[in-house]
């Protein structure tokens, strides 16, 4: 019972986190304003906003697979104490 | 707008019911006379159990489906994609179960699944409107490439990790039977009735086959019925614009094939590791320790200890039960705004 309530947390912080990823490609990355011409222009904003994206979608990821690990190694840990 | 038809609904998920119910023991019986089983290796005395039960998912979803097509015309055209996507992804699976594909081959022909969906959406009448999903505390997005690019990935990565989540008894028909009712509750919520018509023939064939799948399994459902069933649901969640629904209610399939790939580093297939994710020790199950052996769930939730197979089946399910209310919760969070 102890594992699951614990797994059941680690779910849940993963699902709440995917909830703040996606405000955040929402409050930061949709409103950035166009780039001036000299610097791409739109062109280069089109490229940089999904660069952005998938940035900050590869920090969640490795945030999700760290928290996987620090579980799994504390639960070996109990395991085998 | 389309109007509730409650017999539609009952119609298709019975049908589909009665069907699976009526085949799968002819399909065991088949497979047995053809030699087409492989080893429970989880059990101790390692039986052989007939493969390729899925084909009876695949024949009762898709009379359930033609059900749906037939009496709700405004969404003939979703359950005809769906079905489409369906049935192409069961043709890969069939093809693996009986041939074997490469791992890389099989990912990539899954991506082809989500071929139908585009066609419905670009073919005059234009009935399935796809490319504008509303995310949960944000609201409607209109992603003009970023959409169309990731759109592949809708179908072959459900496909991919239910695929990838059948390994132990009535785990594939229970999680799966959890995500699809999490998306009927989720288009009731939402009023994205596309989702609630689409789900219970899959809900009726996964039930009734749960029943012969279930410890100790009578019948293993074949890449067939798993990959059928995974790009089923992948399908439904865009065609219903539930995309981020879909996400969370196979969080377990998807977190279960992410951190396996990210350890193995490839695509692979369960026969050619090296280090297999769980130890088979008497009658329980141990995960194991070796930091190479594949970071499965099944990994997951054994580390913490040994269990039995039923026991471990049972933590699948209450993580799939977890998500699935978790799923309905973010679709109720999609009329809501920050």
């Amino acid at each position: 019972m102890g594992r699951l309530v614990r797994l059941a947390g680690v779910m849940t912080l993963t699902w709440a986190s995917l909830l703040l990823l996606l405000v955040a490609f929402e409050r930061l990355i949709a409103p950035m304003p166009t780039l001036p011409d000299h610097l791409g222009g739109p062109l280069a904003t089109g490229v940089l906003k999904p660069l952005l994206a998938l940035a900050l979608a590869s920090l969640w990821l490795y945030a999700w697979r760290s928290l996987i690990k620090l579980y799994r190694r504390r639960a070996l840990r109990r395991w085998t104490r | 707008m389309v109007a509730l038809n409650p017999i539609a609904l009952a119609s298709s998920a019975l049908a589909s019911a009665a069907l699976a119910l009526a085949l799968t023991p002819m399909v065991i019986r088949r497979h047995y006379a053809l030699g087409i089983a492989g080893r429970d290796v989880h059990k101790p005395s390692a039986p052989l159990v007939p493969e390729m039960g899925g084909l009876s998912i695949v024949a009762s979803t898709t009379v359930g489906s033609v059900v749906v097509a037939l009496m709700v015309p405004e969404v003939r055209v979703h359950a005809l994609a769906l079905l489409a996507a369906f049935l192409l992804a069961a043709a890969i699976g069939a093809y693996d179960d009986l041939r074997g594909l490469r791992p890389k081959v099989k990912t990539a022909l899954t991506v082809v699944c989500c071929t139908p969906l585009i066609l419905a959406s670009l073919v005059p009448p234009h009935a399935v409107v796809i490319g504008r999903p509303t995310l949960p505390l944000v609201g409607p997005l209109r992603l003009t490439v970023i959409y169309w690019l990731l759109l592949p990935l809708a179908v072959a990565v459900p496909a991919n990790a239910v695929n990838m989540m059948d390994a132990f008894n009535g785990v594939m028909p229970a999680t799966c039977l959890l995500a699809c009712l999490s998306l009927f509750a989720s288009g009731l919520v939402s009023g994205r009735w596309v989702a609630v018509y689409l789900t219970p023939p899959l809900m009726g064939s996964l039930a009734a086959y749960y029943l012969y799948n279930r410890y100790p399994a009578r019948v293993f459902s074949g890449d067939v019925g798993s990959l059928a069933v995974g790009a089923a649901l992948g399908a439904v969640a865009v065609l219903a614009g539930l995309e981020v629904v879909g996400i969370v209610a196979l969080m377990p399939h998807i977190a279960n094939a992410f951190h396996s790939l990210a350890t193995v580093k490839r695509l692979f297939e369960r026969r050619e590791l090296n280090e297999r994710p769980v130890l088979v020790r008497g009658g329980v199950l141990e995960a194991n320790p070796s930091p190479s052996a594949p970071l499965t769930l099944a990994n997951l939730i054994l580390s913490e200890g040994p269990l039995t197979e039923r026991e471990l089946v049972r933590c699948f399910v209450a993580l799939s039960a977890l998500c699935s209310a978790l799923a309905v919760v973010t679709a109720a969070l999609m009329e809501v705004r920050l």
